[in-house]
């Protein structure tokens, strides 16, 4: 369980859009499409950043002196709920990377652009809420 | 849900800063396809918003917002229930921020609407300012009660 919720944090929606939004840009300068490794590139820095995260994390907590197992500190037993804002994270990566560029109308560009901000701010509450429950556990 | 319940609820839906947010940046997108306008031109460069539009989507967008929020905090086991929600103590500063968006929405319903400045660099920061109050005040309350953080 704790490494099944280690990699979901890589979908953490927060890093995904900062990271999708580079590639955006990327992807409009050079005129390329090579959808999976940028999905790739996105996913992976946003693993790497939640990495940094969790050592800086594990190194206040070391200095404090809290012994914690890995077990303990990343989180082992968590409920579906807990899962949530990666899967929203998910909808994100397939909303930019397999739903948009299919799409011309400009109806249905500020649709899926007003789904993504609906996504993006309910996966950064429940992203919030569940730090909160992990320093509150910790 | 008494009288009460409902009025609280309305007040939310229609005078929190973070859903007024969430309507000015998303209502277009969700509501075009349908044929529906959320903000009329009423210049070169300003707009007001679409009276009824605003009142009856913005319960909608409330209503939903509480169900996704009380639906993803029952996994914490506080024995929350959307009635319990809604009598919560309003903090003063809480009313601070329905007061600002009741400014905005003031000049933004008006007859000649908001120009895109004076909406940008005055109003925006505004509600800004609002939401960070609510989000501080729901995230407190969530710390406290939900995760009994202030117990120990």
């Amino acid at each position: 369980m704790s490494w099944l919720i280690l990699v979901a944090h890589a979908f953490n929606p927060l890093l995904l859009h900062i990271g999708m939004t580079r590639m955006r840009s990327r992807r409009e300068a050079s005129r390329r499409a090579v959808v999976a490794q940028d999905v790739f590139l996105t996913v992976f820095s946003s693993f790497l950043v939640y990495l940094v995260w969790l050592g800086v994390h594990w190194l206040w907590l070391s200095m404090v002196g809290a012994g914690l197992s890995f077990d303990r500190f990343v989180g082992a037993d968590r409920g579906p709920a807990y899962f949530l804002p990666f899967m929203l994270g998910f909808l994100m990566l397939v909303l930019e990377f397999g739903v948009r560029p299919r799409l011309r109308a400009e109806q249905s560009l500020a649709f899926v652009g007003s789904l993504g901000t609906v996504l993006l701010v309910s996966g950064c509450y429940f992203m919030f809420v569940n730090y909160l429950a992990w320093i509150a556990y910790l | 849900m008494t009288t009460e319940h409902l009025f609280r609820f309305l007040i939310q839906s229609y005078l929190s800063p973070v859903l007024l947010l969430f309507y000015l940046f998303c209502a277009q997108g969700f509501l075009a396809p349908f044929g529906i306008r959320a903000f009329a031109s009423t210049g070169t460069n300003s707009e007001r918003l679409m009276g009824m539009v605003y009142l009856l989507v913005a319960p909608v967008i409330g209503f939903s917002w509480l169900m996704v929020s009380c639906g993803f905090l029952q996994s914490f086991d506080a024995g929350l229930s959307l009635p319990a929600i809604l009598e919560g103590d309003i903090h003063w500063l809480q009313a601070v921020g329905f007061l600002v968006t009741a400014f905005v929405l003031r000049a933004y319903l008006s007859r000649n609407g908001v120009e895109a400045n004076l909406m940008g660099f005055i109003f925006t920061p505004l509600l800004l300012f609002g939401a960070a109050i609510s989000a501080s005040l729901h995230f407190w309350w969530i710390w406290s009660v939900v995760l009994g953080g202030d117990s120990g």
